[in-house]
């Protein structure tokens, strides 16, 4: 096994005229969990189509490369792509319900998805998944169809379809934001969990740091189309040092019950292609120094990066 | 997304691309299909001779510089008939297409909406019409009423309404559920108001996709009519009667069918092509 | 008149289906809600808090109990008969307004309904949509060209400009991201302080709820298991689904 199970390498993504992704790098190393934060319109979901296969999108990554387990998978045919994806790479989306079909019954669905990546379905295996993932009713959850299950239910079926399949890298986008709030807590344990006894790497989208600071290593936090810092998840939380990432804590409630504070605006749609500092229209720090200095991520202190120095004393 | 007002061709994506070239070709077969309409509308100008005008002198004339399309067995010119049929089988097909869309598009309205009693009586009613063959009812239909334009339209429409009452329909269950038409509901407006300004307006681009699909079917069926003398009568000139009528001279004249059945081949072909650019054009849009 | 609660839920039940099927989905539910206040309701889905929203503003007809507003009693009402008091917003917020019209156009449509006279109509919305911190131009956009936060500002604006007495939120937030919530939130905020503000505010979200509210009713399964002041559930719940509840809420560690 390689160094890094994944290595995102100066990425950048077009689509059409407009760059969603520019110059993204970081690293996801073995039984580590990455989350990238960041608002809707930030790129975070591009850059996982980006791992898995920009197709269908109709964008294009323009430079830099997505290195899996030592392999540059940038560039995959159609067919190796199908290839890698399931068996490698295991996927979460945010809608389960768009994953299973309604109305076939878990194991039809599992038996299938396992021998379209030609793997073995084994009914006890799964079972096993099932109880070690501490799944209610483990011996008869296979033959219940999906319409029946709560959302939260229907996602952990999805996380137990992943696990069956040992991918090296799981994506989860969102895999938890649409669930109420008690199922949330239980995927997010789940998935720590896979880290701590499958030694599992993941790497984990959200627009929370509430949730993100639950489950996650490293932090990275996106702001148009640019990675604005990134690190320890301790670190990052603990001395924020971007505004933009200072301000994306204080909009969640907290345990003071204070009003949380929001961020008027929204990220601008070009943001990746500016020469500045993307975040000045919404920065309570900009000066004019701001508009023209180049973008670029400054090591403020061992594994905690930002590309703005305004949080710093 | 914003678009700038200069497309440059290189920096579009493969999609927007594709989108550009359908829109061009659906807007040149519309172009196609206006001219159709317009040349069906001014025939009777455009016609060099008198379609109804026998001439014993040139019967079965062959296609020449006079008559381009040749003579029938009474020496009519059949390029005037083709075009004054022109008129009679695309508007025909027009009028039934909007007739029934209309009646259609309302029934399948009133069904979604409100649901219950009549919806099941209604779709019941829809359900025993679609399970006949629509031709060999429409046959039985106009071998009764006997032949004419207009039973023959009568025939056809019997069956033609069902497919955009269940279209209609169906869009109409999938927005009442939708939040907002229950904000409009709670503005304390009438279901009136809801069904014209919410309702159909959200439902209508689907419809005329529908629509502008079911013409080539519709002209079909007309023509069909007419070949088995249940449509158009004689000597009035239809493509579908003028093709029954040649069939006896087929070896002596074979212009007298080719002409007629060529120009429902085109004209079927060209309105089922438009109809399809424009339903890819609508499905693209949604996306 | 003025000791009557604003809103008054009594008994309330609903169930759907008959006989094997029958489904109950709310029982005896009983909230009163004074004017000017915020109440949160938290539960899952499926507790039934929407259902309970659909039958405080009659969208759909309650099974058993009363709902009186300011003391008279409005139970088996239509639509059109509550709408001067009651607006509704609603979690999708895009799909809240009509695609094909404009933001103007509906809340035009909105004000002619329940006001009759437009005559200021156009200076009274985009009053309303400055309240809500956003630009008017933004108004002769259609809801697909705006974001998912400027749109539920939008819905806002349009519940608001008809001045109704009681505005239903549910779920309001849970679509948008946290900076766009946290707006929202500052701009009711500020509304309640400035001209005041009666709300049922419906969410999972036990956090945000006790940020904002003054009472909050924590629901499951149809009925409500406890109610009480956002210190008095936060810091000393009482049931235990309220403390599951609190226990599954992700504060930034």
């Amino acid at each position: 096994m390689a160094e890094n199970i994944l290595e995102i390498n100066n990425l950048t993504v077009t689509y059409g005229q407009f760059k969603i992704i520019t110059e993204v790098s970081f690293k996801v190393k073995p039984k580590e969990i990455v989350c990238i934060a960041g608002e809707s319109g930030c790129g975070k979901s591009t850059l996982i189509k980006a791992v898995l296969g920009l197709k269908q999108l109709g964008a294009q990554i323009e430079e830099g490369s997505v290195i899996l387990d030592g392999r540059d998978i940038t560039r995959l045919g159609v067919e190796e792509r199908r290839q890698i994806l399931g068996t490698e790479i295991g996927y979460v989306p945010q809608n389960t319900r768009g994953s299973f079909n309604n109305i076939r019954s878990y194991e039809v669905q599992y038996k299938e998805t396992m021998l379209a990546h030609g793997l073995p379905f084994v009914k006890a295996d799964a079972i096993d998944v099932f109880k070690k993932l501490n799944f209610p009713d483990a011996d008869t959850i296979l033959e219940y169809q999906p319409w029946e299950m709560s959302g939260g239910m229907n996602q952990r079926m999805a996380i137990g379809l992943a696990v069956l399949q040992k991918p090296k890298l799981m994506l989860a986008d969102e895999a938890t934001s649409v669930l109420d709030v008690t199922s949330q807590k239980e995927v997010i344990e789940e998935l720590s969990k896979l880290r701590d006894e499958l030694g599992w790497s993941i790497l984990f989208i959200t627009h929370n740091l509430g949730v993100a600071s639950h489950i996650a290593d490293k932090l990275g936090v996106m702001y148009a189309g640019r990675m604005v810092e990134y690190g320890a998840i301790r670190k990052v939380l603990d001395h924020p040092i971007h505004p933009y990432t200072r301000a994306l804590l204080a909009a969640i409630p907290g345990k003071d019950r204070k009003l949380p504070q929001g961020l008027e605006g929204r990220p601008p749609l070009d943001g990746a292609e500016w020469t500045g500092c993307n975040f000045v229209p919404r920065c309570r720090f900009a000066c004019e120094a701001c508009k023209t200095k180049k973008y670029q991520l400054i090591e403020v202190e061992p594994d905690h990066f930002a590309s703005c120095s305004e949080g710093m004393e | 997304m914003a678009e700038s007002k200069k497309i440059d061709k290189s920096k579009l994506s493969k999609k927007q691309l594709k989108k550009l070239r359908l829109k061009r070709k659906t807007y040149i077969l519309g172009g196609i299909v206006a001219l159709l309409l317009i040349a069906s509308l001014i025939a009777p100008m455009l016609t060099p001779w008198d379609p109804y005008a026998t001439d014993p002198l040139n019967m079965r004339a062959a296609p020449s510089a006079e008559h381009i399309f040749g003579t029938d067995y009474l020496g009519r010119d059949v390029f005037s008939r083709v075009l004054s049929g022109a008129r009679t089988s695309i508007f025909a097909t027009l009028v039934l297409v909007i007739i029934s869309f209309v009646i259609g598009s309302a029934i399948g309205i009133i069904c979604g909406y409100y649901g219950g009693f009549v919806d099941n009586i209604l779709m019941r009613i829809t359900d025993i019409l679609l399970s006949l063959p629509q031709l060999v009812l429409a046959v039985a239909v106009a071998g009764m009423m006997g032949g004419s334009l207009t039973n023959a339209l009568i025939a056809i429409g019997i069956t033609s309404w069902t497919s955009y009452a269940r279209l209609a329909r169906s869009h109409t269950m999938r927005i009442k559920q939708l939040p907002y038409i229950d904000s409009v509901r709670m503005t304390g407006s009438g279901d009136l108001n809801i069904l014209l300004r919410h309702v159909f307006p959200n439902l209508i681009g689907s419809m005329l996709v529908n629509a502008t699909l079911e013409i080539g079917t519709t002209m079909l069926s007309i023509a069909g009519l007419s070949f088995l003398g249940l449509g158009v009568a004689p000597p009035a000139a239809e493509w579908g009667s003028m093709v029954s009528e040649g069939r006896a001279y087929l070896q002596l004249a074979p212009w007298t069918v080719f002409a007629p059945a060529a120009s429902i081949l085109v004209a079927v072909m060209i309105f089922n092509y438009f109809g399809e650019c424009v339903c890819d054009l609508a499905n693209m849009n949604e996306v | 008149m003025s000791s009557a609660p604003l809103l008054e839920v009594r008994d309330v039940a609903k169930h759907y289906g008959r006989g094997k099927k029958r489904h109950e989905v709310l029982t005896d539910l009983n909230i009163s809600l004074n004017e000017g206040e915020v109440l949160g309701i938290i539960g899952e889905s499926g507790c039934g808090k929407s259902v309970l929203l659909n039958l405080i503003s009659c969208l759909e007809p309650v099974s058993a109990g009363q709902l009186f507003f300011k003391g008279e009693e409005y139970t088996g009402k239509k639509p059109k008969d509550v709408c001067r008091w009651f607006q509704v917003i609603f979690q999708d917020s895009e799909a809240a307004f009509d695609p094909k019209m404009t933001i103007r156009q509906s809340m035009h449509e909105n004000l002619r309904l329940l006001s009759g006279d437009s005559k200021d109509a156009d200076a009274k919305i985009e009053a309303m949509i400055e309240i809500m911190g956003l630009n008017p131009a933004l108004a002769d956009r259609y809801p697909r060209q705006l974001s998912g936060g400027q749109v539920q500002r939008m819905s806002i604006a349009r519940s608001l400009v008809t001045e109704p007495n009681l505005i239903l939120c549910d779920e309001m937030t849970s679509a948008l991201d946290v900076s766009a919530q946290a707006m929202i939130l500052q701009y009711l905020y500020k509304l309640r302080q400035k001209r005041g503000l009666t709300m049922i505010f419906v969410s999972h979200d036990m956090a945000l709820c006790s940020t904002f509210c003054d009472r909050m009713a924590i629901m499951k399964d149809g009925k409500i298991v406890e109610i009480g002041t956002p210190e008095q559930i936060m810091d000393h719940p009482q049931h235990e689904y309220t403390k599951l509840l609190l226990d599954a809420v992700l504060y930034v560690k």
